[in-house]
């Protein structure tokens, strides 16, 4: 009996040894099973899948797709503020509309593009090791998103971000722009390289360029072109470095027609989704009073029909109550399908912007006039709209139409008697005026670059909101000039915002003027 | 993997097989030592008289002696007990039943790995409920039943009605980040409890939920359940018991006889605290919102939309058995009806056990099988987007309800029903109530089945080996289908469709050594084991919308504009070995160490490759060990201390690229890239004493105990132009200290008994250290973090958030909006409306979420077989905050909105406006303070009055029990206009006591049925 028992104590412990050997051994798999079934590791990546997956949603960051961001950012910041769209759903009360955004809504246009292209970013920066074209080209992409971010809310973190910096320091309004412009120019003289040698090659990284393909040798136009809209920012406040590296854009190639424009393609449209789906969005009552003015022919593109017949559009700040959205039912929508792409930049944008410069007497390759009506002319073009409506469209004299709305009190004169057709003997205000406000309809709907020009030029002139809930810290006959900086800065990178706010005069608030803002 | 599965249990076969050949069977004798109720008695000394020969019995109190001649004398003896001798015979199995010296001494529990102690021998709390307690007061999801009864357990009811989850916590939150909810183990076997309760979170947006899988036990099997609030008694479980275990054991079948239960279990349900709404003021023409003149053409009562909910639960069970080998059967059908239209909780549960022994007892075997049907229909717990109340509640009132009652019309350009809703979105995204229920289903269909094995041999008297494997299989199939004509926020033109298919499967194995030895006055009690834990997932969902109208079908869906495609899944394994060593002298002082090492796959790529966790405990029988006063029959101190590891989460050490099915593109995370984490650890411990006085009319068991937890993982929130959302850092410390105490008293005069249980629970949460001063795991500078951590908005913009502070709790509440007041401390009213205006402030804290201390009374008094149970509970302290009635006042529709109407509201003598009052302060779902409330409450939880009819009235054929039952039957004391213990979401640790669009709690009255032949 005590053998068998010896016996078996010493099985025994070969059993546990033999289990523990099994246990010890097995965690082999481990690897396996902590790595996520459907979603991939470089590793089980190609070399040019590792990186092409990331441009999407970089390049997404130029103009929002997803349907949130879309609504958070470009609809209810950049579209209304520029004048294009507004929303009439009251939402909780606190609306950018009425300039009284709650800091939670106030960050997202920041907080919300610098994960989404930065990670990306980061993440090609680290795989390319900051060399050759993958990173040239991510580098134009990152200026075009960014640009937009600036624009908003004035110094940003940009030349110090990477190197596993937790905290960033920002950079003032006008590092900003030097740097972007400084690596909009590194980036074309790579891919220009690059492209002399590649053009026509099958490169496995053409699948993942949803904007051009894998044609390069269009980024470089675009980058071009992105230094043009750069360059005229800044025209009032750097003059002279303004029209060197405008003319520079211009004479290494910039768009010149609607084959060269760069949008993003869309399988469901997010200004369709939230103009149809949700009832969030509306035309708004600026770019109708102007397009009806002019009848314009863009205008069945643009927008909807009011239920009534003609178009209608909405003044912002009418959201002050549960029912505002259905009582706005019968107004003009955005036009949009599902699949309509989203616009980063077109050729239109740059026959005004080279029309501006020639108004300052840059060298733009044209005069004035000339370029003001090859911009009408191309944005007209890109929308199919036939020469001779073209042409009547440029000899157009009447003015922008006078806003009838629901309510007596919503109603309000037109903001403008700017004309189309174009008159030499007018004054350079006027001039600009009118380049500014064709700029305008030809941008529909880049909204952060309409605010952005309007609030460089003081162009297009837009309707006050109806309702002003900012307690006076916004002027509304000049609307919003900026963004406060987000809420979680000031608790995550306290230091850093608070110098960011000594840059712009120490002062936090939505009516300090940006570095190139019109100042009254 | 497989293989190696298939490799542990050939061993542990072989090892099972073989051994019988080396230890060849003995003639021996058997016996059972039991008190006077059948209860084993464990660890009883066994001595044949004249020899050496020592044993003792074992856990189900059996023992066997070889070599015995007719005529030996053994003396059998307990503590406790009068010790007896008998001698030996011609038969060869005997039954020793030991009376005891006192009323109540120990008893044998269920602890760990399903083995069995006595209780005296724990260093722990431990707290026992029979089935009785389960079955009384029936309830689709059987945990409902164990509120107020168990002290140190917080368990909150889900407000998505029958069969929905339920919140467990135990002894406090603890992880910051993680789930803080309670284990389950079955038998022994960890139950890893899949939940699709998490409403609230995110509203208005909220989600269907759905049921759970501990929801999916039938009442009827378990025999009974043991709570162990505590980590300490977990250490052999692994890193879930961290927050606590409850320990299901189930039937088994009856040796010698044959018993079968019908039962039936029949409950009705009604709201049991509903919002006040008034009937007075109607709408303005085509407003929603109730601010018009007086009405009197239509008197509306939104509780008349719900119908009475029913849960009918009928079971069927058999046990029967040999000396060798019982089985037991059974089947229950649990019906249940919510108290909205068209929302169903249905579950078919069939289960089989049969205990077999062989080899003269030396091999026991295990095997049981169980199968669940269930299936769910439109459960909701909270929100506006699926949910009808929103449109109930705030229906405008000069309007007529009956008109939509009729909730769909022809619409000839669709060719299809449409909906009917004259009224509006009305800002909240409202639709015609009983459209979202009869046009917008949510289904899940679950099958789900349970396979598991155990082989125990026997070694000897003092050694026995036991292997177990277990598999549970879940098949879901969920669907949502939204007809065309819902809001098309929600659905596309010709309607939407999702589908989920989700599997899930869990695997788990052991196998341990079981040693119970005697040396002189100390006896050994050890397990050694090693086990497996392996977890399983995959599911596909596609979700769009339709291209032919109604037809829904994944074929169906309009591609690709709104299309979406989801797969997911994991692999988890836990591989450990672990022992458990007590040591027993005199049967006064035990002294009991465990150790656990645990292999996580989650750790893979990680620099960690397993973690360890230790615990150690001690028991003293102080009325053993010296002399008490007579009064005091029994009385234990105890004192442990655990240490509890956890693996961070899975996929969290290596960078991949994350599926985004909206843009269909994978993203580099968003997370910064820092792979260097550690494993978590929860430190505890706890004092207790275990008093009986009066031979046992008079139980008191006390515990205080004290945990912290430590190198949290959690997400800490960067600055954006670090150029990712946020990092993982390890850092926190959250300490929760309290007390458990469980009174009893119990006592009969002839035929009357009263017993009277209190139990209490106090708990003091305390974040001691967040993630301040952390250094960046990249560059070693230090990250900046908020003195606040702010981890919930209980509402919109504007309302109150839970912001986590050092030195603060995990509940604590504050507010960041106040009125505007004048330099005088007047309301400041704008002059150009009159209105007040509320104003952004630094945080302020208003109190916690958290109870302060809660309570159960339960009374039962019997006299001549009827029996009646009052239970009231109560919980103190804590707020709760009410978004419905914010917006119930915001339109009008509540009793409160007539008060301010009639009484009229000013400030400094100036009227305000009574509408623009509430614009003001209701906005959202109610700004600042001005909606939260105390969540003190006491109320009659339970009442039961049964009547065992006597056996002989029905000829000896049948024990007959029949019960009248009542759950929240009364609320004796509560500030809040909703129930305070209820829940939208029962896995989010935050958001908790938020009402926003809750469906009411229940009150549920009906009566059972049992039968026993």
């Amino acid at each position: 009996m005590n053998k068998k028992q010896y016996n078996f104590r010493s099985l025994q412990r070969a059993c546990i040894a033999i289990v523990l050997l099994l246990l010890v051994a097995c965690t082999g798999n481990f690897e396996d099973y902590n790595s996520h079934p459907y979603n991939p590791r470089p590793k089980d990546l190609t070399p040019s899948a590792t990186v092409g997956g990331l441009f999407e949603k970089m390049m997404y960051q130029m103009h929002h797709h997803q349907e949130n961001d879309s609504q958070m950012i470009d609809q209810m910041v950049g579209d209304q503020y520029g004048g294009y769209l507004v929303t009439p759903t009251m939402w909780h009360g606190t609306n950018f509309s009425t300039y009284n955004q709650a800091d939670n809504w106030n960050e997202i246009p920041f907080t919300t593009p610098f994960p989404n292209l930065y990670s990306n970013w980061l993440t090609i920066a680290e795989i390319s090791e900051g060399r050759g074209y993958i990173y040239a080209w991510a580098n134009i992409i990152r200026v075009a998103a960014m640009l937009r971010v600036t624009d908003t809310y004035g110094p940003m973190p940009y030349s110090k971000v990477g190197g596993g910096k937790l905290s960033v320091a920002y950079d003032s309004e006008e590092e900003v722009y030097k740097n972007m412009i400084a690596d909009l120019t590194n980036s074309t003289n790579v891919l220009e390289t690059f492209w002399a040698s590649n053009s026509g090659a099958a490169l496995p990284i053409a699948q993942y360029d949803i904007v051009y393909h894998g044609n390069f040798g269009q980024w470089v136009k675009f980058a071009n072109s992105l230094k043009l809209r750069l360059a005229m920012r800044i025209s009032n406040v750097a003059a002279d470095y303004a029209k060197t590296v405008a003319e520079e854009a211009v004479a290494s190639g910039v768009f010149t027609s609607n084959s060269d424009n760069a949008t993003l393609p869309s399988t469901d449209n997010p200004y369709r989704k939230a103009a149809a789906d949700w009832n969030d969005l509306r035309f708004g009552a600026d770019i109708a009073s102007y397009m009806t003015g002019y009848s314009d022919p863009r205008l069945t593109y643009y927008a909807t029909p009011a239920s009534g017949g003609g178009y209608r559009g909405v003044r912002m700040g009418v959201n002050t109550t549960d029912n505002s959205k259905a009582d706005y039912d019968g107004f003009s929508r955005p036009n949009f399908t599902h699949t309509s792409p989203m616009l980063v930049m077109n050729a239109a944008e740059v026959a005004f912007l080279k029309a501006e410069g020639a108004l300052k007497g840059w060298n733009m390759g044209g005069t004035a006039q000339a370029l003001y009506e090859q911009g009408v002319t191309l944005s007209m073009t890109q929308y199919g709209i036939p020469a001779a409506s073209i042409t009547a469209y440029l000899n157009g004299s009447t003015p922008p139409a006078a806003y009838t709305g629901l309510t007596a009190e919503t109603n309000h004169a037109a903001m403008s008697t700017i004309t189309v057709k174009w008159d030499d003997a007018a004054s350079t205000e006027q001039k600009l005026e009118r380049i500014i406000t064709q700029k305008w309809l030809a941008n529909y709907t880049l909204g952060f670059e309409a605010w952005s020009e309007y609030r460089r030029t003081g162009y297009p002139k837009l309707f006050p909101t109806v309702t002003d809930l900012s307690g006076g810290a916004v002027n509304i006959d000049r609307g919003a000039r900026r963004l406060r900086f987000p809420i979680s800065e000031y608790t995550r990178n306290s230091t850093n915002v608070q110098a960011a706010v000594q840059m712009i005069g120490g002062q936090d608030l939505p009516s300090v003027d940006l570095w190139w803002a019109k100042k009254n | 993997m497989n293989q190696f599965k298939i490799k542990v249990n050939l061993l542990v076969l072989l090892c099972l097989l073989v051994l019988p050949i080396l230890s060849s069977a003995q003639t021996t004798i058997t016996g059972t030592v039991t008190d006077k109720s059948g209860s084993p008695l464990a660890g009883a000394s066994v001595v044949v008289q004249g020899t050496n020969k020592v044993t003792m019995a074992d856990i189900d109190g059996q023992f066997s002696l070889s070599g015995m001649e007719p005529g030996q004398v053994v003396a059998v003896s307990y503590v406790g007990y009068i010790s007896k001798e008998i001698t030996i015979g011609a038969e060869t199995a005997y039954r020793i039943v030991l009376d005891e010296v006192t009323a109540t001494l120990d008893e044998v529990v269920v602890t760990a790995l399903g083995i069995k102690r006595a209780e005296k021998a724990l260093s722990y709390n431990v707290q026992r409920l029979n089935n009785e307690a389960l079955t009384t007061v029936k309830d689709a999801s059987f945990m409902n039943a164990l509120a107020g009864k168990v002290a140190g357990v917080n368990i909150s009811s889900s407000s998505a009605g029958p069969g929905s989850s339920v919140k467990i916590v135990m002894r406090g939150l603890k992880s910051i980040q993680k789930n803080n909810n309670a284990m389950y183990v079955i038998d022994g076997i960890p139950m890893f409890n899949t939940s699709f309760g998490s409403g609230g979170d995110n509203h208005p947006y909220t989600d269907y939920v759905g049921s759970d899988a501990a929801a999916d036990l039938n009442a009827e099997d378990i025999e009974s359940i043991t709570v162990l609030t505590g980590p300490s008694a977990a250490a052999l479980y692994g890193s879930e018991a961290a927050s606590g275990v409850v320990l299901i054991t189930t039937k088994k079948g009856i040796a010698g006889k044959t018993v079968v239960t019908v039962s039936n279990s029949t409950t009705f349900a009604s709201p049991f605290v509903m919002p006040e709404f008034q009937n007075t003021y109607g709408n303005n023409y085509g407003e929603t919102a109730s601010w018009g003149a007086p009405q009197n053409l239509y008197s509306y009562d939104p509780a008349k939309f719900f119908n009475t909910g029913s849960t009918v639960v009928n079971a069927v069970t058999l046990a029967t058995g040999t000396e060798k080998s019982q089985s037991y059967l059974s089947f229950a059908g649990t019906n249940a009806n919510g108290i909205l239209p068209e929302n169903e909780y249905n579950r078919y549960n069939f289960s089989y056990r049969n205990t077999t022994s062989f080899l003269n007892d030396k091999l026991v075997m295990d095997v049981s099988a169980g199968y669940v049907l269930q299936s769910d229909k439109n459960m909701v717990a909270d929100g506006l987007y699926h949910n009808p109340l929103p449109a109930v509640y705030l229906f405008p009132r000069g309007e007529n309800f009956d008109e939509i009652r009729t909730y769909e019309r022809y619409d000839e350009l669709l060719e299809a029903n449409t909906q009917y809703w004259p009224y509006g979105a009305g800002g909240l995204e409202l639709q015609n109530p009983y459209w979202t229920q009869y046009k917008m289903t949510h289904e899940t269909n679950k099958k789900r089945y349970m396979l598991s094995a155990s082989l125990q041999y026997n070694v000897t008297e003092w050694l026995n080996v036991i292997g177990r494997a277990k598999v549970d299989n879940a098949s879901y199939v969920i669907t949502d289908k939204r007809h065309a004509g819902t809001l098309a926020t929600l659905a596309g033109a010709n309607g939407f469709f999702s589908k989920n298919n989700r599997l899930e499967t869990q695997t788990y194995a052991d196998l341990i050594a079981n040693i119970n030895k005697d040396f002189g006055d100390f006896n050994v009690h050890a397990n050694i084991g090693a086990s497996i834990k392996d977890l399983r997932m995959d599911s596909e969902k596609q979700v769009g919308n339709l291209n032919k109208i109604n037809l829904f079908s994944t074929e169906n869906l309009i591609r690709p504009s709104g299309y979406k495609d989801d797969a997911d899944g994991y692999i988890e394994q836990v591989q450990s070995i672990f022992a458990n060593v007590e040591v027993g002298w005199r049967n006064m002082l035990y002294l009991t160490v465990t150790g656990r090492n645990d292999w996580d796959s989650a750790l893979a790529f990680s620099k960690s490759t397993s973690f360890f966790y230790p615990s150690v405990g001690l028991s003293g029988v102080i009325s053993e060990m010296v002399k008490l006063p007579e009064s005091i029959s029994f009385l234990k101190l105890r004192a442990s201390y655990s240490s509890v590891g956890t693996s961070f989460g899975r996929y969290m050490t290596q960078f991949f690229y994350t599926y985004n099915e909206q843009t269909n593109s994978y993203d580099a995370p968003k997370v910064y890239p820092s792979y260097d984490l550690k494993p978590e650890l929860t430190n505890s411990w706890e004092l207790g004493l275990n008093l009986r006085l009066f031979k046992g009319m008079v139980n008191l068991d006390a515990t205080w105990y004290h945990s912290n937890t430590l190198n949290q993982t959690f997400k800490a929130s960067l600055s954006a132009g670090s150029g990712y959302e946020s990092v993982y850092v390890q850092s926190g410390d959250v300490r929760n200290q309290g007390i458990e105490l469980a009174l009893g008293f119990n006592n009969t005069w002839g035929a009357f008994g009263w017993a009277s249980n209190v139990t209490w629970t106090w708990n003091d949460n305390r974040v001691m250290r967040l993630a301040n001063n952390i250094l960046s795991p990249i560059d070693g500078t230090p990250i900046e973090m908020p003195e606040t951590m702010e981890k919930a908005r209980l509402g919109d913009s504007g309302g109150p958030l839970i912001l986590l502070s050092e030195g603060g709790t995990m509940g604590d509440l504050y507010i960041d909006r106040a009125l505007k007041r004048d330099v005088n401390g007047n309301v400041w009213l704008n002059p150009i409306n009159g209105l007040p205006q509320m104003e952004a402030i630094e945080p302020k804290k208003l109190g916690t979420t958290l109870a302060h201390s809660t309570m159960g009374w339960q009374n039962t008094f019997s006299w001549n077989g009827i029996d009646l149970s009052v239970l009231v509970s109560a919980r103190f302290g804590g707020y709760v905050v009410s978004g419905t009635q914010a917006i119930l006042d915001r339109y009008g529709v509540s009793a409160n909105s007539v008060k301010v109407r009639e009484e009229g509201i000013s400030s400094n003598g100036v009227a305000i406006d009574p509408k623009g009052w509430f614009s003001v302060v209701a906005q959202g779902t109610g700004m600042g303070a001005h909606y939260v409330y105390d969540a003190t409450n006491i109320r009659i939880q339970e009442i039961s009055l049964g009547y065992t009819v006597p056996k002989k009235w029905l000829g000896d054929v049948a024990n007959v029990t029949v019960s009248l039952v009542g759950r929240n039957l009364l609320m004796l004391y509560s500030k809040a206009p909703f129930d305070p213990e209820l829940s939208a979401s029962t896995t989010e640790t935050y958001y908790a006591g938020v009402d926003y669009f809750m469906l009411p709690s229940l009150r549920n009255i009906g009566f059972n049925v049992k039968l026993q032949f």
